[in-house]
């Protein structure tokens, strides 16, 4: 489904990725790890389309067709959804109208009609109670006032909604306690299936003890330096990133 | 020796007009006298300019160099010309006014409770004497603004509404005042004056529109009574001719525990002058003093505020927002007066301003001077643009640049639009809103 190629990316000059390879296919969750400064973030932003960031080099082919060329939008509608790591908050805009315009402009670019105001609500209903997003939440603006937790609930709720093929969660672990892990990665657990694809990136393997990964893949220096299936997170947990990013790359 | 005495084309078609006016005129002493008053107070106070501190980024030229004519009635205008900006739930209490002049013909006056006096100006200083006396000018008497002295000594007709002591007034007013293109500039000067008893409650609606665009200058001043207890709320939508000059003046005094809220749109207008002066005169009282402001092109909307606080335990609250695009500008002056004897004053004065693009410009300046030593004031200025951030975050979610951008800025208003408790004249100035950002500039008004 997504064929990354010598991915080269930069921010403001600044190099991040520089010649990443990844393939992913339907059905599979993968987890980057890394440390800090890797290029985690970064990758998961650049497959999104984020204007930030300029890729010199390289390819990101999604179903066999480039990315680079498409707006964010574009790629949203094709079926790429990434759970930000900080969701933005937008006073004024309610939840629900939000993400009946989302879905809208989706349905819309495959030349389906709109989705009346009634089906959207047993739709928005059915997928809260599967990701336990609280009622209250869908009415308020869109991440305003939310907690952190709040926030990054909210985030698998439009996943659920949206129904992506490949899905990008950056760090939907961090800020989060415990018990709320848990219940977010239940949501995104139950988002699993045949079709989707999902990338879990995150800089600590908690998260893989619920959302468990096919494959574990990790990221220094805007390269995978290792792969791995999901022992490779334990491994990291048990001794740190020293040991494998000071082992060349491709060993 | 040469004395060069600089004419202005505005003094000069206001001398013009307020002759022909005296002329003809069949006024009543007291109020010929009002008007002479006001015409000698004006040439007192001279044209603004941008010397005075109140008018210092003020755009006044196209005002100044105008040698309007006075508006012409206009007697072939239909209920259909008038049909799109009137509201279906608002239609039992419509008074329409074609180039300042009261219109029976296309408004509807359905039967008031008892005491309740919902009229055209003109109309009132026939049946009403002895109030309108009474009222007429009585808070303009000590203001010494070029233009509310130019309204005084020319004004033609107007709203004027009494509600009385303990009445709540369930139908909401609804006042539509359109002017008409001209082949030459016009001048019309209206005139509204609303007075509430105790306890009274009602709702006012205004629109003010041009029917096919034009230059014209329309100068309009309002006088507000609010008695103790009053609660009323009050809309101005502006859709004028994108050519045309606008100045408001509002002047507004509060009893004891009134509440006024005003909620100003402004979308039209080439130039656009809104002064509000809002008297705190009672304990309790509340006045919550909204606005908004979408300018493209090269559009001008100038607010400018003075909120007194006269007496203990006021809150007020003046939230401004402008939305300006391509070359427009907007000035932002807003000034609370706090008076030594209100205490436990809570004021709380702010303007924020989305800037859309580089070319666009505001000034804005909230101003505080407390003479009170126990209260709680805020002002604080804004100006930002659209978070590129927050439009990512739209677009990845499937919604394209421009739906995300207008989304955007439709949030940056809906605190001030969520005001507006009619839903219809919410929907139809969120509608506005849409369709000002989309359309080309110049075909919209």
């Amino acid at each position: 489904m997504l064929e990354i190629k010598n991915l080269h990316a930069t921010i403001e000059g600044k190099k991040i990725l520089n010649g990443l390879n990844l393939t992913i296919g339907a059905g599979e969750v993968h987890a980057i790890m890394g440390p800090n400064g890797s290029g985690k973030s970064t990758l998961a932003k650049v497959i999104a389309g984020s204007e930030e960031y300029e890729v010199t080099e390289g390819d990101i082919l999604y179903h066999g067709e480039s990315l680079l060329e498409k707006d964010p939008d574009e790629r949203a509608q094709a079926g790429i959804f990434l759970a930000f790591q900080y969701p933005v908050e937008i006073p004024g805009v309610s939840n629900l109208y939000f993400l009946r315009t989302a879905l809208n402009s989706i349905r819309k670019s495959r030349g389906e009609a709109e989705i009346s105001s009634k089906e959207f609500m047993a739709l928005a209903k059915s997928k809260a109670a599967l990701v336990d997003m609280p009622s209250d939440l869908m009415n308020r603006s869109v991440n305003f006032g939310f907690s952190g937790g709040e926030k990054k609930r909210n985030e698998i709720f439009q996943m659920a909604v949206l129904d992506p093929q490949l899905a990008l969660l950056d760090e939907t672990d961090s800020g989060l306690d415990i018990d709320a892990l848990r219940s977010v990665a239940n949501g995104v657990n139950k988002l699993r299936s045949e079709k989707r694809a999902i990338i879990v990136v995150t800089h600590y393997q908690r998260l893989l003890d619920y959302i468990v990964p096919d494959k574990v893949h990790v990221l220094y220096k805007g390269q995978i330096v290792k792969s791995g299936d999901k022992s490779l997170a334990l491994e990291l947990e048990a001794s740190g990133y020293a040991d494998i990013i000071n082992q060349p790359a491709g060993v | 020796m040469t004395t060069l005495i600089e004419s202005v084309p505005v003094l000069d078609a206001f001398q013009n007009l307020f002759e022909a006016q005296t002329a003809s005129s069949a006024e009543a002493g007291w109020l010929q006298q009002l008007r002479r008053r006001a015409f000698d107070r004006a040439h007192t106070i001279g044209f603004p300019t941008n010397k005075m501190e109140d008018f210092r980024f003020s755009k006044l030229s196209g005002i100044r160099n105008t040698e309007f004519k006075a508006v012409k009635p206009k007697v072939d205008v239909t209920p259909a010309d008038v049909e799109p900006f009137t509201y279906a739930d608002l239609s039992d209490l419509q008074l329409v006014f074609i180039n300042g002049e009261f219109r029976a013909d296309l408004s509807t006056l359905t039967k008031l409770p008892t005491g309740v006096i919902v009229t055209n100006l003109h109309q009132a200083l026939k049946q009403h004497v002895g109030e309108m006396e009474h009222y007429l000018g009585q808070l303009t008497a000590t203001d010494t603004t070029f233009f509310t002295a130019m309204n005084e000594a020319l004004f033609r007709d107007g709203l004027v509404v009494y509600v009385p002591d303990h009445v709540k007034l369930e139908t909401t007013i609804h006042a539509i005042f359109l002017t008409t293109e001209d082949s030459v500039p016009t001048f019309e000067a209206s005139r509204s004056l609303f007075v509430f008893g105790e306890e009274a409650e009602a709702t006012i609606v205004e629109t003010h529109a041009s029917l096919g665009g034009g230059v014209y200058f329309k100068n309009t001043v309002t006088e507000v009574h609010m008695g103790t207890g009053a609660q009323v709320d009050h809309y101005r939508i502006q859709r004028e001719s994108l050519q045309s000059y606008n100045v408001t003046n509002l002047r507004l005094h509060e009893d004891p525990r009134s509440h006024f809220r005003s909620h100003g749109f402004d979308f039209g207008g080439l130039t656009v002058r809104n002064n509000l002066f809002a008297k705190l005169d009672g304990e309790f009282c509340d006045a919550t003093l909204n606005s908004l402001y979408l300018l493209r092109g090269k559009q001008h909307v100038d607010n400018f505020m003075w909120v007194e606080h006269v007496k203990e335990d006021i809150p007020s609250h003046e939230l401004y927002k402008g939305i300006l695009d391509e070359e427009a500008s907007a000035v932002f002056t807003g000034r609370l007066y706090v008076h030594k004897e209100a205490q436990r004053t809570d004021a709380k004065q702010t303007n924020q301003n989305l800037l859309l693009s580089d070319d666009a410009r505001i000034n804005t300046k909230p101003q505080l001077e407390i003479y009170a030593d126990d209260v709680k004031c805020t002002h604080g200025a804004t100006v930002g643009q659209l978070d590129p951030g927050a439009l990512f975050y739209l677009q990845s979610r499937a919604i394209d640049q421009e739906a995300a951008r207008n989304l955007l800025i439709l949030a940056f208003a809906a605190e001030i639009t969520e005001g507006i408790r009619i839903d219809s004249v919410r929907e139809r100035v969120e509608h506005t809103l849409h369709e000002r950002l989309l359309q080309d500039y110049e075909t919209s008004a």
